[in-house]
């Protein structure tokens, strides 16, 4: 065979091919969205950074988790309680918020800022479908954070206890509790997270807007609630998506504490106690927060394609 | 069938017209849209997607409502944005096969394709290597791969050459040719650079200010004209005074006289207007610098009335500038 015979071009023309296989739709975009998003999560596929960042804040979140696995073995005392599982959340609030704020504004942020938004929205799927796909992946991202350290922590005191048969009899109920507390909590810090990262657009201000969103609200509520000598004062927990979140996790733990003359003042626990609401308002506040965060998100992505 | 055809299309922002009431119908084969910045062409695209709402008048692509079926449309057309769109920390084998999957290709499939498209823009030997170290030429070369991952019926190349250097630009244009014109897929090309289309395409539509000035196929507009250009050294008046006398159609300007010659008698009656000329010319006494006859120009593109041909499509009324869609 000689030079001359073959055209050149022609050996790079075979690269391509019609497809006549099967197309699939819109679910399995979706879902292939979704794993990407939580692979970008945890920095996998990308470089040392994220990785780094991502598994450090999971590190971070565990430790409660061994703290209290080891105390327990260590402390002579009989179901040694260092942590319990409703208070897991305040123990690590930063390290969820720092959470939300970094992976958020990475997973929604870099597709706004590189703008392969637009090759998203060009694929056969719909807008809500982009922005439910990102927030169950922050959720998924979350889970990691909470529920598996609660649920490590769970199966620690168990193995741990002198007597598991006892241990499990009294402290069955806390499985549900976490799970259900836990996948609300996931749910609901995504949905804000990500509203807040896709307005926000730049990172170090979607950062700075999340840590303002559940750091900042809750000083001023706390200082608010404190202070304000009135029957509304009270109500302004419901302004702290932070406070919101433990008044929920008090409610399904049944822990929140008895109300006294001195609550007014004190920890957030006490001042979800001096509020006095029933528990379920958390939840409704929950699920309005969420609301109000995808519609957000969704008027900022209708905006996107202009 | 036609690939895509609007009637009135209409797009409003506030006071401002991205565009303003278009009627045309896209026939298969390599369609350039040619049009200035900011004439709508972008515009145009995004709606054709369904990715943004028409102000008025509706859309077709493929036999599918651009308002109502963009998801179904969107499944079978591939997009080349203008703009940057790649995530520079991820390799163009992982984000084309991501977008593949996307548009629904499943796995295995997805990665077949990926490598098929990545050897076919050249990007085979790179394939692995993050974004970032690309080069302009290179990342347009994965936008036009991802556009291609899923084997669209259709694809939209929104200003491919934007932002190459010259052999860039030849090499892309190469690439959109031997996609449109040796694997049949249908295309339309935006460009704001008549040469570009002119290279690469078989039809041309042209807007302006978000509405048609005209559409044909692209050798009605590079072909030679009928008219001829006479320049001579002097007494430009006299001698287009002359050829008028001899019921010829000549104007003088400066020291050319454009003289019009019948566009359906063809070649064999330019032969008598050749003759015509010299004999004036000579009657007259004047040096006649040159004879030849006149490529359409840009100019011509944008001037739907005289000498451009007739739109392709049923369309005359909004190419003269009838306001549709309002």
């Amino acid at each position: 065979m000689t030079a001359e015979a073959t055209p050149r071009g022609e050996i790079y023309d075979l690269g391509y091919q019609r497809y006549t296989g099967r197309r699939r739709g819109r679910g399995y975009a979706w879902w292939s969205l979704y794993a990407l998003s939580v692979r970008n999560a945890f920095g996998l596929g990308r470089g040392a950074l994220p990785k780094v960042l991502a598994f450090s804040l999971v590190l971070l979140a565990f430790i409660p988790a061994i703290v209290q696995l080891v105390l327990a073995a260590v402390v002579p005392i009989e179901e040694f309680e260092f942590v319990a599982p409703h208070e897991y959340y305040g123990f690590i609030q930063i390290i969820i918020v720092l959470f939300v704020a970094a992976i958020g504004s990475d997973l929604v942020g870099n597709d706004q800022r590189t703008q392969t938004l637009s090759l998203y929205f060009s694929r056969p799927i719909e807008r809500y479908d982009y922005v439910t796909a990102k927030i169950a992946a922050l959720a998924t991202g979350l889970l990691s954070i909470t529920v598996l350290p609660q649920a490590i922590m769970f199966a620690g005191n168990w193995l741990g206890a002198a007597d598991a048969g006892t241990w499990i009899e009294d402290n069955a109920d806390d499985a549900p509790r976490i799970l259900a507390s836990g996948l609300l909590i996931c749910g609901f810090l995504a949905a804000v997270g990500i509203a807040i990262a896709a307005v926000a657009e730049r990172r170090s201000f979607a950062i700075i807007s999340v840590l303002a969103a559940f750091l900042v609200t809750v000083l001023v509520v706390s200082i608010v609630v404190s202070t304000v000598d009135s029957e509304w004062g009270r109500y302004a927990v419901f302004a702290s998506p932070f406070h919101v979140m433990v008044g929920l996790t008090l409610w399904i733990f049944e822990a929140t504490p008895a109300l006294t003359s001195l609550s007014q003042g004190g920890d957030v626990d006490e001042q979800i106690a001096y509020a006095n609401v029933h528990g379920s308002a958390y939840l409704v506040a929950m699920a309005a927060y969420s609301a109000v965060a995808v519609g957000a998100t969704m008027r900022r992505y209708q905006r996107a394609a202009r | 069938m036609a690939l895509i055809r609007t009637e009135g299309l209409a797009k409003r922002y506030g006071a401002v017209a991205a565009l303003d009431g278009l009627t045309l119908e896209v026939e298969p084969g390599v369609v350039g849209l040619i049009g200035a910045n900011g004439s709508g062409k972008s515009t145009l695209i995004k709606l054709l997607l369904g990715l943004i709402d028409a102000s008025d008048g509706r859309a077709d692509v493929l036999d599918l409502d651009a308002a109502r079926d963009g998801r179904a449309i969107r499944e079978r057309v591939g997009y080349m944005p203008e703009h940057d769109c790649l995530p520079p920390d991820s390799s163009a084998t992982n984000f084309v096969n991501h977008m593949a999957r996307m548009s629904g290709i499943p796995r295995t499939e997805a990665r077949e394709r990926t490598s098929e498209v990545l050897r076919h823009v050249g990007l085979f030997e790179e394939r692995y290597r993050h974004i970032q170290g690309y080069s302009t030429g290179m990342r347009q070369r994965v936008k036009l791969a991802q556009a291609l991952a899923h084997d669209p019926r259709l694809l939209f190349l929104d200003e491919p050459t934007n932002g190459l250097d010259p052999a860039g630009r030849e090499e892309m244009l190469d690439l959109v040719a031997r996609t449109g014109h040796a694997f049949g897929i249908p295309i339309l090309m935006s460009s704001h650079l008549l040469s570009e289309i002119e290279r690469v395409c078989d039809h041309v539509v042209v807007i302006d200010e978000g509405r048609l000035v005209n559409a044909g196929r692209i050798e009605d507009f590079t072909n030679l004209t009928s008219v001829l250009s006479v320049e001579v050294e002097w007494d430009a008046e006299r001698v287009a005074g002359a050829l008028a006398a001899r019921g010829l159609d000549a104007r003088a300007e400066g020291r050319v006289i454009e003289v019009r010659a019948d566009a359906a008698a063809g070649a064999r009656a330019d032969d008598g207007v050749h003759a015509a000329i010299v004999e004036a010319v000579a009657d007259l006494d004047v040096p006649l610098v040159r004879l030849e006859r006149r490529r359409h120009t840009l100019e011509d593109l944008f001037q739907p009335d005289g000498e451009a041909p007739a739109p392709v499509a049923g369309s005359s009324s909004a190419g003269g500038g009838d306001r549709g869609g309002a």
